[in-house]
């Protein structure tokens, strides 16, 4: 155990160590994560015409996109998007030869990506804090419950991101998947708006599937709009997709690594 | 006609490299329709609340979407395939083969990638704006008008010679910094902004979008020639900044050459 914490700790600061090469490009990359969510702001703001929506005014639905923009930040995973150029490159062979599952190392990765950007970006945030004035009352109780609701969200995106990029075992041809996924994203996670703001049919489908517990929920519950008995239902709902997704990921990797042909698949 | 000639060349060979990857096609079909069929979904959840989005009704909305696809379309099959040749071939200083030839080389670079899957985004976008047109003059009773038929190409020309120019500047950059590959990130991080209307931004973002980078004559100003709310002024304005880009792009891709330091750099 305490073997793996350490090997751990080292695979973190090679993939920081590596990250800091490419400093400007991954700001150029959470850049866009700031950009989605100012969009959504400016679309709503305007399509509220000074009312309320939905229990949001103006300094609500502020928050309500600055809270989405750090917790999206914070739960990002983009394996899907990289994951089927390394199996059609043929680059995850020297990853399978080490002892242990490429999944850690790009578990690796994702924690050191996000140590680093948010170093550069908690400026940026305060910043448009300041500018679109967003009202946010987060009481300590709350602010205690969301570190386990972002640090599972965060662990299920990844997860549930790494069963989609495993699709990439069988077809080269994964951008229909990943699109779908990310409307799926759009929508049912609450990038696009708050889920309350949703047609009653998606509100619904958004509960049958993983994607609100990826990060309409530790927004939710930062933002007070949760009751309380929801939460702690919240969190077991989150666990379980987790323990889902691990499942999920076990049987798609076993099948999946038994049709990768190295090159040329 | 030489550049016509090039162009039809060059796609011709293009189309042959690409139809020998046909599954790609129906992915890239599958991948525009899901994305476009985001667009609308988002816009129809936006309209369920609002009957008009900052002035703007929900065909001229769609129209706005039909011509933000179009230039994506546009921009994805010919634009930046093109430019990040361009830096790949400053980089690695095999422009000398586009140098060598007995052309403007400002064009050869210009037209030497096509890929064709990527007019599914350029087609389903004119029919997107063919569709919001009709919805928006039969609330008038009439057909489409002799001004907007006239106005909507011109402006999508010059939306059209405003993003070339400004890919063309980037691109000219990378002969002082030679290893810019992320640049054409930055584009699509603003270009994000123009799925909607800049009307819905402050007015400081807006003056941004117009001036700063002209992302409003790519998209919005297009869609508002089609919605018949075109002001005199800004069709001279769109017109002399089509021109002057022009212009301009091509004297700095020109002092750019000079610096140009060959395979040896």
């Amino acid at each position: 155990m305490i073997a793996a914490v350490r090997t751990y700790r080292v695979l973190v600061s090679v993939a920081l160590a590596n990250m800091m090469q490419y400093r400007a490009v991954m700001l150029l990359w959470a850049a866009w994560g700031v950009v989605a969510p100012m969009v959504s702001l400016a679309v709503w703001t305007a399509a509220a015409r000074g009312r309320s929506l939905a229990g949001f005014d103006r300094a609500e639905l502020a928050g309500y996109f600055l809270v989405t923009m750090v917790v999206s930040h914070l739960t990002t995973a983009w394996d899907m998007e990289v994951f089927s150029y390394e199996v059609q490159s043929g680059r995850l062979s020297p990853r399978l030869l080490r002892p242990m599952l490429p999944v850690f190392q790009s578990a690796a990765d994702n924690i050191a990506y996000k140590l680093c950007t948010v170093a550069v970006l908690f400026p940026v945030w305060l910043l448009i804090g300041l500018i679109v004035r967003p009202s946010i009352h987060l009481t300590l109780e709350r602010a205690l419950l969301l570190l386990p609701a972002v640090c599972l969200a965060a662990a299920l995106a990844f997860v549930w991101g790494y069963c989609v990029a495993l699709v990439a075992f069988w077809t080269t041809n994964i951008r229909a998947i990943n699109q779908l996924y990310w409307t799926g994203m759009t929508f049912l996670a609450g990038r696009l708006a708050p889920l309350a703001l949703l047609p009653p049919a998606l509100r619904t489908l958004a509960g049958y599937l993983p994607f609100r517990w990826m990060l309409s929920f530790p927004v939710e519950l930062a933002l007070g709009r949760l009751p309380a008995a929801e939460i702690p239902a919240g969190l077991v709902w989150q666990a379980s997709w987790l323990v889902a997704g691990i499942c999920a990921f076990r049987l798609i990797w076993a099948q999946g690594i038994r049709s990768y042909s190295a090159v040329g698949a | 006609m030489e550049p016509l000639r090039l162009f039809w060349l060059f796609a011709r060979t293009s189309v042959q490299k690409d139809t020998e990857y046909r599954a790609n096609f129906f992915a890239q079909i599958l991948v525009t329709l899901l994305g476009i069929g985001t667009q609308l979904a988002a816009v129809w959840v936006i309209f369920r609340h609002t009957p008009n989005l900052a002035g703007w009704s929900l065909p001229q909305v769609l129209a706005l979407l039909g011509v933000y696809n179009f230039m994506y379309g546009f921009i994805g099959a010919s634009i930046a395939p093109n430019m990040r040749q361009v830096l790949e071939d400053v980089r690695q200083g095999t422009l000398d083969f586009a140098l060598l030839k007995p052309i403007n080389s400002q064009l050869l670079v210009s037209v030497r990638q096509f890929e064709i899957w990527r007019l599914t985004d350029i087609l389903l976008g004119i029919a997107l704006a063919v569709y919001a047109s009709i919805r928006i003059n039969s609330g008038a009773g009439t057909g489409l008008p002799m001004r907007e038929a006239l106005l909507f190409p011109l402006m999508l020309l010059c939306g059209g010679v405003i993003v070339y120019s400004f890919w063309l500047i980037l691109a000219t950059t990378s002969f002082w910094f030679t290893r810019i590959d992320n640049i054409e990130m930055i584009f699509w991080n603003i270009f994000e902004a123009g799925r909607y209307p800049i009307d819905v931004y402050p007015l400081y973002i807006r003056r941004f979008l117009t001036f700063g980078v002209p992302l409003a004559f790519i998209t919005t100003i297009p869609a508002r020639a089609l919605g018949g709310a075109l002001e005199t002024s800004t069709l001279l304005l769109a017109v002399l900044l089509a021109a002057a880009m022009w212009v301009v792009s091509a004297w700095f891709w020109r002092v750019g050459l000079r610096r140009y330091g060959s395979a040896s750099s």
